[in-house]
């Protein structure tokens, strides 16, 4: 099997089934974000005030990829949704746009 | 449940001792053969395991050198037979090298008499339970993620995506460790296990945060919580294993310490009433039964009085751990007081719980208990009552202890069901 991230290696054919499962299950609802974080590029660009209901939620989906990412093997959705809540924690962060960007391009990517 | 599941089960036991563990290979194999053990002794091991043995353990002296403790110190003994030491001295060496030597049970000579016997009997109840976590986290992915992780090492995992359920499921449920994230809607971690600990029965429950790095760390900074351990996410498949593993070891024993009575290891009073209420609870959600049954010694105090208290401390262990070895894993038994016991045999009706009673007070009243080369036995007494006739903790209680006085006032050493009627 694959080495999910280092983790430890597991030669059950049962648990390949599920782990294979939860993996479809989350790249799933992993794109399911991409209509809020979308919409809070959208409100970035344009350059308006930004609802507090909108960045709280992202601030919210962010830390969740954050801790989950790693753990279903994709690196790069991790440190780009790390670097994403850590600019949104920020007072100031003039590449938040950018960092915004490159989760919604790093969600697009991940699959099986 | 099977009837048949008392008759013939004779185990053996080999025993493995150096020459100066002779005189206490002795006095425990008479305990063990009082029980229905067929004991075995040897002076030395073999690489592998008695086979015919159904389990065997090492009795070794370590202030005295020997084969058997040269043949424990080579090889790597201790992972298949438990090993335990004897010494004639109680310091810090002497219990750090049983613990390099992988030993089981470390007992001090001059405390033989009281701990060997319990020793063995630990050994032979090969407590295996599967160690039981709840997981705490509103991210549904990860959290079965972690379940799945659990499980494929045999560890018990249920999932809560909220505090609120994870309340309701620490209720009904036994609950070793809670790995809680913090990051959650509506109550989050931090409140949760704050809840959790001004609530007397979570106090000592251990609780790891899970949650990324930096929340970790702004806990830390801002409260002085009751967490017993962080792990930071991604938390790796080792990490995860390793730390519900060590606090699992450690809960399990503090565990049993507050909840068992010390001198039978059977639950104690206040654990066993707690049981039997939410046995009664259960028993009503899902319209099942159960038979509660009330034990007590025949003529006890003439024991202590004719033999003196040491014969009347033997006979209430080798009770209880008849209790123990022959009884399922699902009955729960107790010791109720002095030499009061009781019984919650799940899903059974009174018939067949007082048939296996029955076949217990047939074993137990013809082991011969043996003091100072005088013969005695020993009886018991027995009430019976079912949920379903006595649908109240408290109304089933009164009900078996009605049968057993009647019992009792029949002529002792007999099982006598309730009634039906209220008392």
């Amino acid at each position: 099997m694959r080495n999910y991230g280092g983790k430890l290696m597991q030669t059950n054919p049962e648990f390949e089934r599920k782990l294979q499962k939860l993996r479809e299950r989350y790249i799933h609802n992993v794109a399911e974000n991409l209509i809020i974080f979308k919409a809070f590029y959208a409100a970035l660009a344009s350059e308006q005030a930004i609802d507090d209901e909108l960045k709280g939620e992202v601030i919210m989906r962010a830390h969740k990829l954050a801790g989950s990412a790693k753990t279903f093997s994709f690196d790069e959705l991790h440190e780009r949704a790390v670097s994403v809540e850590k600019a949104l924690n920020e007072s100031e962060s003039p590449d938040l746009k950018d960092k915004v960007d490159e989760l919604i391009e790093a969600i697009k990517r991940i699959k099986l | 449940m099977t009837a048949s599941r008392l008759s013939e089960m004779k185990q053996c036991i080999s025993i493995a001792a150096d020459e100066a563990c002779d005189k206490y290979v002795d006095m425990v194999s008479e305990q063990l053969e009082v029980l229905g053990y067929r004991v075995i002794i040897k002076n030395s091991i073999d690489t592998a395991p008695d086979r015919k043995a159904d389990l065997e353990v090492i009795l070794t002296d370590f202030s005295v050198e020997s084969q058997l403790l040269l043949d424990v110190r080579r090889k790597n003994i201790s992972t298949q037979v438990p090993i335990i030491f004897i010494s004639n001295k109680d310091d810090f060496d002497a219990h750090h090298k049983a613990v390099q030597y992988g030993g089981l049970a470390f007992i001090y000579a001059k405390n033989i008499e009281e701990q060997l016997f319990d020793a063995i009997s630990v050994a032979l109840t090969n407590d295996e339970e599967a160690i039981s976590v709840l997981i705490v986290d509103d991210d549904a992915d990860l959290a079965e993620y972690h379940q799945l992780i659990l499980e494929s090492h045999h560890i018990e995992a249920t999932v809560a995506h909220n505090a609120k359920d994870a309340f309701k499921l620490l209720k009904n449920t036994l609950v070793d460790i809670v790995l809680l994230d913090i990051n959650m809607p509506d109550c989050d971690g931090f409140e949760f296990a704050t809840m959790l600990r001004q609530l007397e029965e979570y106090v000592s429950l251990p609780i790891i945060f899970v949650s990324t790095e930096e929340s970790l760390n702004k806990v830390k900074a801002e409260h002085d919580i009751g967490a017993d351990d962080f792990l930071a996410k991604p938390v790796s498949d080792k990490c995860l294993l390793e730390a519900v593993k060590a606090r699992a070891a450690r809960t399990r024993v503090l565990r049993q310490f507050m909840i068992r009575d010390s001198a039978t290891m059977l639950l104690n009073h206040t654990s066993f009433k707690k049981e039997l209420g939410k046995q009664v609870a259960r028993c009503q959600r899902q319209d099942l039964n159960f038979s509660y049954v009330l034990l007590d010694l025949d003529r006890f105090k003439n024991i202590n009085d004719s033999y003196g208290h040491t014969a009347g401390d033997i006979v209430l262990k080798s009770f209880s751990h008849l209790l123990r070895t022959r009884l399922r894993n699902t009955d729960i038994i107790g010791r109720y007081g002095g030499e009061e016991f009781a019984v919650i045999f799940l899903d059974t009706e009174t018939e067949m719980a007082k048939q296996v009673v029955d076949e217990l007070l047939e074993k137990f009243s013809h082991m011969p208990f043996q003091v100072d080369g005088q013969q005695f036995f020993v009886s018991f007494s027995g009430g019976i009552a079912d949920y379903k006739s006595y649908p109240s903790a408290s109304s089933v209680v009164k009900a078996a202890d009605a049968a057993l006085y009647q019992a009792k006032d029949n002529g002792r050493a007999q099982v006598v069901i309730a009634d039906g009627k209220e008392s």
